[in-house]
């Protein structure tokens, strides 16, 4: 089957359309395994291209939860730097982020710790995504696409797909727009979750086969000069040969022609396959060069070994924008009564699910890029959930922490803890439950409401230079669910209803006061974002 | 002396287990029997069948001729072929091989394979080799000749053309061709493989990536009018796959070798040992779970489980564990039928949080450990997964919805979107703190151009109304305000008049419901039908009146479940295929 004969089934109309290969590399889950050479961190070479954007966005992802009482920065002077938004230069961060190989310390000038985002029309993690502000996910349609898409009270897409589409971040869209490393993503196209890579052995394959082959790359282009290995090769002859078995297949008088049409699809995914071990590291979208064994042969445990290859694919223009869920501790979370459960989770999130962020973060600055700046200067990495803070039970959207690495290009100010906390506003929680306090469960401080998340998410659109048009539908303002402070539509306190009474109104009342009606969902964060 | 002591000890043994079984059948049939006395049913109910055959000259499959395995087959026939070691290491990556999700009906099904199943099953190709070679497994035996472990191995031709043809023999489930056999050894040949181990793991990988192993593909040997004969490696397959949801066995491999698949005895013989086997089990599970749609529940309301005095986490989890278990429990420990699938007051609440809810003391310690109901909890429709809703109110509506859709394969028109604007409407007259859900289900449902519909949907969810929302048996339902405090408790009516067949009966409680749908010609045709669909994955079409009609003559016999299964397994139209038209 030649290269031109690309097919793609449409189960609505039952035909099969062209499919070409960027199509099919798109949002894939590859999962090839690949041949193993010694490496170390990812090497990387830029080809002149004075127009290449270095912007990168990363996400990494507690899914469904976090203790983040223990990740407030500590020992901050805060001062108000404008109107409901208070600031203090980032001495300390919060004891969970600490002694972690000293990893986030060496990056501390580089972070920024947000403070006071509530993340609406979240009410626990049935309804919660922390890339989309807030969608319920679980609401779908028999084809598994939310319902509220059908009723455009949503935005469809979760904000990497955003920026994905746009030709503000990819004039060129590559074969991978987004890496995605996570069983269950909080990643959405049209409403539908998109799934992603746990293993590392796929999501090494993946990347390398975002090269194309050497045969094609002409034009001068760099090359990597690395021979394929005989593993290689013999991965190869067997793709070639299944080739062989699926042509003689599909010629089979009995096999009716939507039979046929079945395996010539499969044909066409299989050639694919062939070609991504046939390539050589070597990417034309970017003009970049990277060395194979950056993708190959990674120390470390699994969760490492998925976090090196996720820099090696943003230090060589692989992809500009990831996801990565950081390992779950959801567990905790439903334990959240077990007076024992608070420094077991805290240890667990200091011990098993942080590091990885720090060392991620940690990778990104020892990198730096033909501009001058590092890799994580260039990127802004969000380390942050979709569940907050809590009083007994974690549930909630309230007071997110975020934990940002990098300043998107100087995009985005660093070394700064910002509290977005309206405190001339009622408090929406308080230590009220004096029994779960005392358990060591209950919120450290008093809360009050703060502003939407959505706002973050826009702002990271607007900074990559978003159109309105682009991350809004409908006539809707802003990014994310569109009805989530109408009745009915906000439930962000469900689970602590019981704990703090009825601070579900008190939620509403800080809403209704300080965004409502005149509430401008397209807002930037103040201070935090420098234009 | 001992020896007759011992005759006579086994003897009285043999008489205590025969009473033991007698009484075992008993339950049943008190059961059975009791409601059929209290209950006079209208006997054109179940006389008539509903699917016919009127051709059977042309009798066969329409599958139209390939179509990719399901997570499950990939997953079964990766366990029957390279052991469980090979299918404990690459779970994660099966698990890649997206699962099938059905929400409303099998069309949903996809049958050509997509971006990321093939990438699942790349990653399969070239990581099986690695650990079936470093797993310690028997499959090694089966899948490779003897020669292979001597000094020359596949130096030696022969041993070479052994290999490839039982690895082939295998993975293609059908033998190779001799074309085929010469491209293999021709990319064995190379300089590239190293030793034996590495020319052995590309011909895995490559068969594994040939689509012989991903999809069903139709062998044929012969055409006559309007239809193929399918080869015998095909029947094999069809067997084994509608069966046990694998790959063939070793016996049906030789039986096919020996054209030993032509009767419909020798078919069902080999269906009856596969459905037994382990795969066979929990392939028979894996279709309960598509029938009853096991998996698509949402979370019972909170404070409304709290309220019951018991925890909400793991409840449906524990849930769906127990209606498989109830449907594993009667089709293979009790070789049950259609009406015992129904009607058997058998439960397995697999913890004591469930069994609460259930009315029990205790959890139940698997399949093999039915607690019998002390109430009107009988048969797969009042598991309480099943009667599970996200509300603290029931919705008769919604119960009665799912009752026709899936227990009678009743397709009903979506309601009109004004219509439902005028429910909403009338349902604003209500006070709803002062009536219970059928009081309202009847209200909303009042109007001229709703009863049409709700005639038939309504009564089998008000004669369901004896559980609440968490499949709690109940005589009141309990009615709480917005703060979840409990107001009052409102006496529930189940006795309604349920039509089915055509015939309108009165019943008084869901056991009586689930009696007279086990009686119905729909309900065990609807039941035919969902197990077609579901061991083959495809809607029915009118090619299978035949084979529906066979399956359904079994069914209606009062013959097991498990041989309702054998017949689907062994009809005369796996032997052929459809041409196109």
């Amino acid at each position: 089957m030649g290269k031109n004969r690309r097919v793609k089934y449409n189960s609505s109309t039952g035909t099969y359309v062209g499919l070409n290969r960027r199509m099919f590399l798109t949002y894939m889950g590859g999962i090839v395994a690949i041949p193993f050479i010694p490496s170390l961190l990812p090497r990387c070479s830029w080809a002149q291209e004075d127009n290449f954007d270095y912007r990168r966005l990363v996400f990494m992802v507690n899914r469904h939860g976090g203790h983040w009482n223990d990740a407030e920065p500590i020992n901050i002077n805060y001062q108000s730097v404008g109107n409901n938004v208070m600031a203090g230069e980032l001495n300390q961060l919060g004891p969970i982020y600490q002694d972690l190989s000293g990893h986030f310390n060496s990056v501390k000038n580089n972070l920024s710790v947000l403070v006071g985002l509530d993340n609406l029309g979240c009410w626990g993690h049935p309804f919660s995504a922390a890339m989309t502000a807030g969608v319920p996910s679980v609401t779908r349609n028999s084809s598994g696409v939310w319902k509220q898409v059908e009723t455009g009270t949503v935005f469809p897409d979760s904000i990497d797909t955003v920026l994905a589409n746009s030709n503000k971040v990819y004039l060129n869209r590559p074969n991978l727009p987004v890496l995605r490393i996570g069983n269950r993503t909080h990643c959405f196209e049209n409403g539908k979750q998109i799934s992603g890579l746990t293993d590392p052995n796929a999501v090494s394959t993946l990347l390398l086969s975002q090269f194309v082959p050497s045969s094609e790359t002409g034009g001068g282009r760099p090359e990597d000069s690395t021979e394929m290995s005989n593993l290689q090769k013999r991965r190869l002859a067997s793709a070639e040969t299944a080739l062989l078995a699926v042509s003689a297949a599909r010629t089979k008088k009995q096999i009716s022609s939507q039979g046929k049409v079945r395996l010539e699809h499969y044909e066409s995914l299989l050639e694919n396959i062939r070609d991504g071990l046939k390539s050589t590291p070597s990417n034309p979208q970017t003009g970049a060069t990277c060395q194979s064994d950056s993708f190959q042969n990674l120390s470390g445990s699994d969760e490492q070994k998925l976090a090196k290859l996720m820099v090696a694919a943003l230090s060589c223009g692989i992809t500009k924008l990831s996801y990565f869920e950081v390992k779950n501790e959801h567990g905790f979370v439903h334990q959240v009564q077990n007076p024992e459960n608070r420094p077991l989770h805290r240890e667990y999130l200091r011990t098993v699910a942080l590091p990885v962020v720090g060392q991620t973060m940690h990778l990104m600055s020892e990198i730096t890029e033909p501009n001058g700046r590092t890799l994580l200067d260039n990127s802004l990495v969000v380390h942050t959930s979709d569940l907050g803070s809590s009083t007994i039970d974690n549930h909630n959207g309230l007071q997110l922490r975020l934990l940002v690495g990098g300043s998107l290009g100087g995009k985005f100010r660093t070394g700064v803890a910002v509290d977005f906390q309206n405190r001339s506003s009622d408090k929406i929680l308080q230590k009220t439950n004096a029994s779960a306090y005392a358990k060591g469960y209950g919120i450290k401080n008093d809360i009050y409401g703060g502003r939407p998340y959505n706002e973050f998410l826009v702002t990271i659109a607007k900074a990559f230079g978003l159109s309105e048009q682009e991350y809004q539908r409908n006539n809707a303002k802003g990014f994310g669910t569109y009805n989530e402070l109408q009745s009915e539509g906000h439930r962000s306190l469900y689970y602590d209803r019981e704990a703090v009474g009825q601070t579900q109104k008190k939620v509403w009342a800080h809403y209704n006061n300080n965004f409502l009606p005149g509430y401008n969902r397209d807002s930037t964060l103040p201070y935090y974002y420098l234009g | 002396m001992y020896n007759v002591v011992k005759t006579q000890f086994n003897g009285f043994l043999i008489f205590v287990i025969f009473l033991f079984l007698l009484g075992c059948g008993s339950i049943e049939s008190m059961q059975l029997g009791s409601i059929e006395a209290q209950l006079p049913i209208d006997p054109n109910i179940g006389r008539k069948k509903v699917h016919q055959c009127t051709q059977q000259q042309v009798r066969g499959y329409h599958t139209l001729g390939s179509r990719r395995l399901t997570q499950k087959e990939l997953s079964l026939t990766i366990l029957r072929l390279f052991g469980s070691y090979v299918h404990k290491e690459t779970s994660d990556t099966i698990g890649q091989y997206s699962p099938e999700v059905f929400i409303e009906n099998v069309s949903e099904f996809e049958p050509s394979i997509d971006q990321q199943r093939v990438l699942a099953l790349s990653n399969l190709a070239f990581t099986i080799p690695d650990h079936f070679f470093s797993g310690d497994n028997t499959e090694k035996s089966l899948l490779l000749d003897d020669c292979f472990f001597n000094q020359q191995g596949l130096a030696v031709q022969s041993c070479k053309l052994l290999t490839i043809n039982k690895l082939g023999l295998r993975i293609y489930r059908r033998p190779l061709t001799q074309n085929e056999i010469q491209i293999y050894s021709n990319m064995i040949g190379s300089e590239i493989y190293e030793n034996d181990q590495q020319k052995v793991s590309a011909l895995i990988s490559s068969m594994i990536l040939s689509p012989y192993f991903s999809h069903h593909i139709v062998e044929a040997n012969n055409s006559p009018l309007g239809r193929y004969q399918v080869s015998e490696y095909t029947l094999a397959s069809r067997i084994s796959y509608s069966s046990s949801g694998s790959m063939p066995d070793e016996l049906l491999f030789s039986a096919a070798a020996s054209n030993k698949l032509r009767s419909s005895v020798e078919r069902a013989a080999h269906a009856r040992r596969l459905l037994h086997t382990t795969e066979g089990r929990e392939h028979v599970r894996g279709v309960f779970k598509h029938i009853y749609k096991i998996g698509l529940e949402s979370d019972p309301k909170k404070e409304y489980a709290e309220n019951m005095g018991v925890a909400v986490s793991d409840l449906i989890k524990d849930y769906r564990e127990e209606a498989l278990n109830f449907a594993e429990h009667v089709v293979f420990e009790r070789a049950g039928n259609f009406e015992d699938l129904l009607n058997l007051p058998l439960n397995f609440p697999p913890s004591e949080n469930a069994a609460k809810i259930m009315g029990f003391n205790q959890a139940s310690r698997g399949i093999n450990d039915p607690l019998i109901s002390n109430d009107i909890r009988k048969g797969m429709l009042m598991r309480p997964l099943i009667m599970l809703s996200p509300k603290a109110r029931t919705s008769p509506i919604h119960r009665g919805n799912w009752i026709l859709k899936n227990m009678l394969c009743m397709t009903l028109p979506e309601p009109d979107p004004d219509l439902i604007l005028e429910a909403d409407e009338r349902s604003k007259e209500l006070d709803l703190l002062n009536i219970t859900s059928r009081t309202q289900a009847e209200h909303i449902t009042s109007g001229a151009s709703c009863i049409g519909c709700h005639s038939f949907i309504n009564p089998p969810g008000f004669a369901l109304e004896s559980f609440g929302s968490l499949g709690e048996k109940r005589d009141f339902e309990l009615i709480f305000d917005e703060q979840d405090r409990l107001l009052r408790d409102l006496e529930i009516d189940t006795k309604t008049r349920f039509t089915v067949d055509g015939i309108s009966t009165n019943i008084s409680n869901a056991s009586e419901l689930a009696f007279v749908i086990a009686k119905s010609s729909t309900g065990k045709a609807c039941f035919t039908e969902n197990l077609v669909k579901f061991t083959r994955f495809t809607e029915k079409n009118r090619d299978d009146a035949c084979h529906l009609s066979e399956v359904e003559d079994v069914l209606r016999s009062g013959e097991s479940i498990i041989e309702v299964l054998v017949s689907n397994s062994s009809t005369e139209d796996l032997r052929w295929e459809k041409t196109e038209e």
